[in-house]
């Protein structure tokens, strides 16, 4: 007769390649900051807690793993980091998120033997696309305005930000 | 228009003032001032602690998907002490009573084992439990006694540890009065010990929600990327308050996710399935290999989680039952895995299919029919020990010795010649010794009506561990073997259930009547295992009754967890039917309530056997045929 112990259940921790992916989208931040300070000694903090993250499969050690690496990017971003560092850097924090988030999901649902590569590679393809992109396009904002900006029109600008994400979230909080 | 409307508005009003003014400073009467830009800065960077704060109340949302490849788990009996106290035999101790202490109601049991197992007098009983004197253990002695707590006791009780660890002794030593032994960590033994983790769900079948629905399906957000928007708002009040141009511009990568995000539809899903088996009809222990293919009748599904739908019942031997897929319209996707095939019926249920849109941001759980059920009938494995029967006279001629005189084979007494007697039965040497006429008896061999009744109920569906057989996995088994050797042994045999009287086979020979029963025994909804029933039938008993043939044995096949089990049996032999009684035993020694659990049973059992009903104790894991054997040495 069949029976089972503990040790039957399937591994549900963390999927490998996304987990790997994640990993190197913290490595990527790290690299592309390396030469400002504070913000570097948060990011690898970051990478760490990150790792530490997904060893365990905690979905709140990873979201707060992001958290360090997108501070270290901003600590950098103040210290004068390059405009490109910045937003290559954030992108990485962001993608590690993501990334890190779909290894404990995929891994919490079809457990880490299950064959998953090709959804994961579909996922983190996707979302390295839409970073990039954005990155470009801020990029291109960025060379496009020069010189001063009134400080009106920037109030103006972000007021309507916080009207707008208030709105968004009013109506269902997807982000 | 409510606020969500108002605040669009007014936004995207904003945006495009400030977009002119930016393009012609002055040409819009926006306020000039720096101090207001900090001011906005802060008020950013405090909606952005709401956004995350908010981040880690709500939490991810993700569909639990269940153990398929494990086989559901028995409930182990006496998990929980209230429960185990809850009508113990011999006492008063009803549901719900909230009047009395547990400490008093253990009191009411120690009583009630006095009495019923070591025969003691009940006031006796009384008396030693209130003095204390019926155990060795002063700790369990002195936590029945009224007697006053020592300061040093107090003092502990006041941390809740004294009197647990107290209770949890004088459960152990109740125990061990009918010869329990004690479990080997006793320090860690708490009742509210679960036995090997919680497993919940072992199949897909109970996830459907809308019955009528033929494929339910339901959609949720995951929150994936909910506090994306506080990366904005941190970017913005930041980047404002140190007037840093790539903190700002960093911003610009977090809304490009909170867009993907929010754009990404929820996609529809159109999925069927199909699953075929290299074995619809295999002996148990075969390896059944199940192949699954689920084809995409919709668009591009970017992320299909598929868990196949493994029935409760049966283990998963190589292979995975999931799969992560990605599917282009008409594309399909085969799984393959193979289980282990057990007696019964096992249908297995829908595929659940947990579909994803690109973005990670919404989830669709959906249940794909495809219908697909497996049966194993085991073939016949006679026992070789004889079944010991009650004895009982009838009329039938078979081959079951009795205590009579008559027609037969085995010599049983020689007694005067009667007129009528055959010629060929009279002692002819004695007659020309002696002179006398005389007549040889033999032992008559006769048949017995037998009915084998399994307890179905649900209280049947226990055992001694999670990932063990349950008492009615174990009952139906030891039935499957019992039916053949009793008809191998001349024996009419029918087959009911205890708990139900739908299910019936009235006592019958011949080689159709044993086929018949063999796949009753393993194709009956009634008595399959796989499925707790949940008919509490009212009346069966008095339906069992008209259906039961008069003379007839009852092989009853019950793990006596419950003291209504004990009144039924009670009363099935006042009615003249004969009772023998094999009990699975479903205890164990995990926990002190567990140890109580098993002294409940033997209180019970005890019960039965001064009724004059012979039970046989059937442990774990032992062979039916060694407790055949060890109750004919015995008896």
């Amino acid at each position: 007769m069949t029976q089972w112990e503990p040790s039957d259940r399937i591994d549900r921790s963390p999927t490998y390649v996304s987990s790997a992916l994640a990993l190197a989208a913290g490595v990527l931040t790290v690299t592309v900051i390396a030469d400002l300070a504070t913000g570097l000694v948060t990011c690898v903090a970051g990478v760490v807690v990150l790792a530490v993250g997904l060893a365990v499969g905690r979905q709140w050690v990873v979201t707060a793993a992001s958290g360090l690496l997108v501070v270290g990017v901003l600590l950098a971003a103040a210290e004068g980091a390059a405009v490109v560092a910045a937003l290559i850097g954030m992108m990485g924090a962001l993608l590690a998120f993501d990334l890190a988030s779909t290894a404990i999901d995929l891994g919490e649902q079809l457990g880490r033997e299950t064959a998953t590569a090709r959804v994961e590679l579909l996922h983190a393809g996707a979302s390295a696309l839409v970073g990039l992109v954005t990155v470009v396009v801020a990029f291109a904002v960025n060379q496009s305005v020069t010189g001063d900006q009134p400080v009106s029109a920037v109030l103006g600008l972000v007021v309507a930000v916080l009207l707008l994400v208030a709105a968004l979230r009013r109506a269902d909080p997807v982000t | 228009m409510n606020l969500r409307q108002i605040l669009t508005a007014v936004g995207v009003g904003l945006f495009g003032l400030s977009v002119l003014e930016f393009l012609q400073p002055g040409a819009v009467p926006l306020p000039d001032s720096d101090i207001l830009l900090t001011a906005l800065g802060g008020i950013a960077l405090l909606y952005t602690l709401s956004v995350a704060l908010n981040r880690r109340r709500q939490g991810l949302d993700r569909v639990e998907t269940p153990d398929v490849e494990l086989t559901r788990a028995p409930d182990v009996p006496g998990t929980d002490l209230a429960e185990t106290l809850e009508g113990f035999p011999g006492t008063g101790i009803t549901d719900g009573d909230e009047s009395r202490s547990v400490r008093h109601e253990l009191g009411e049991v120690t009583a009630a084992v006095l009495t019923g197992y070591k025969g003691v007098d009940p006031d006796e009983a009384s008396k030693q439990v209130a003095a204390g004197t019926w155990t060795d253990d002063e700790t369990a002695a002195s936590f029945l006694t009224e007697a006053e707590l020592t300061v040093s006791q107090r003092i502990r009780a006041l941390f809740g540890r004294y009197r647990r660890n107290a209770r949890n002794r004088t459960v152990t030593a109740i125990a061990s009065l009918t010869g329990v032994e004690t479990g080997e960590d006793e320090d860690e033994s708490d009742d509210e010990v679960t036995l090997h983790g919680d497993i919940d769900e072992t199949g897909t079948v109970g996830r459907t929600r809308g019955v009528d629905d033929p494929s339910p399906r339901t959609e949720r957000q995951t929150h994936h990327w909910t506090g994306i928007s506080a990366v904005v708002l941190l970017c913005v009040g930041l980047g404002l308050l140190l007037s840093e141009q790539a903190v700002l511009l960093a911003g610009v990568v977090a809304v490009g996710y909170a867009a993907y995000a929010r754009a990404t539809p929820q996609g529809t899903v159109e999925l069927s399935a199909s699953r075929s088996l290299s074995d619809t009809d295999p002996d148990p222990g075969d390896e059944v290999s199940v192949t699954v293919t689920v084809t995409n009748n919709g668009g591009f599904c970017p992320d299909l989680r598929l868990v196949d739908g493994v029935p409760g019942s049966l283990a998963v031997a190589d292979g995975s039952p999931r799969h992560g897929a990605t599917l282009r319209a008409g594309e399909s996707v085969t799984v393959s895995y193979s289980v282990t095939a057990r007696p019964g019926t096992h249908e297995f249920g829908p595929v659940l299919v947990v579909a994803r849109n690109l973005a990670n941001s919404g989830e669709q759980e959906l249940l794909v029919d495809a219908a697909t059920t497996i049966t194993t009938v085991p073939a016949a494995r006679p026992v070789q020990e004889s079944i010991p029967l009650r004895q009982q006279p009838t009329q039938y001629a078979g081959r079951a010795p009795t205590d009579t005189g008559g027609e037969g084979v085995e010599f049983h007494t020689v007694r005067e010649y009667h007129p009528g007697d055959s010629m060929s039965r009279i002692d002819w040497n004695r007659r020309a010794r002696t002179g006398e006429l005389t007549t040889v008896e033999f032992r008559r061999e006769r048949a017995t009506r037998v009915v084998l009744l399994v307890d179905v109920r649900p209280e049947a569906y226990v055992g001694h561990s999670p990932g063990a057989a349950n008492a009615v996995e174990r009952s139906i088994d030891a039935a499957q073997r019992l039916f053949p050797t009793l008809l191998n042994e001349g024996h009419l045999v029918g087959i009911g259930t205890f708990g139900t009287a739908e299910t019936f086979l009235p006592p019958d020979t011949g080689t159709s009547h044993r086929q018949r029963g063999r796949d009753l025994l393993a194709t009956d909804p009634v008595l399959n295992a796989d499925v707790e029933s949940d008919s509490h039938e009212r009346y069966w008993l008095s339906r069992l009754r008209q259906q039961l043939p008069a003379n007839t044995q009852l092989l009853v096949f019950s793990p006596v967890v419950d003291a209504r089990v004990v009144r039924i049996l009670r009363r099935l032999e006042a009615y003249d039917y004969p009772t023998t009684v094999i009990s699975p035993d479903p205890t164990t020694t995990a926990t002190p309530s567990c140890q109580l659990m098993r002294a409940r049973r033997r209180l019970l059992l005890t019960e039965l056997r001064q009724t004059g009903i012979p039970v046989f104790d059937w442990a774990p894991e032992t062979p039916i045929e060694e407790i055949l054997k060890q109750e004919a040495r015995t008896v």
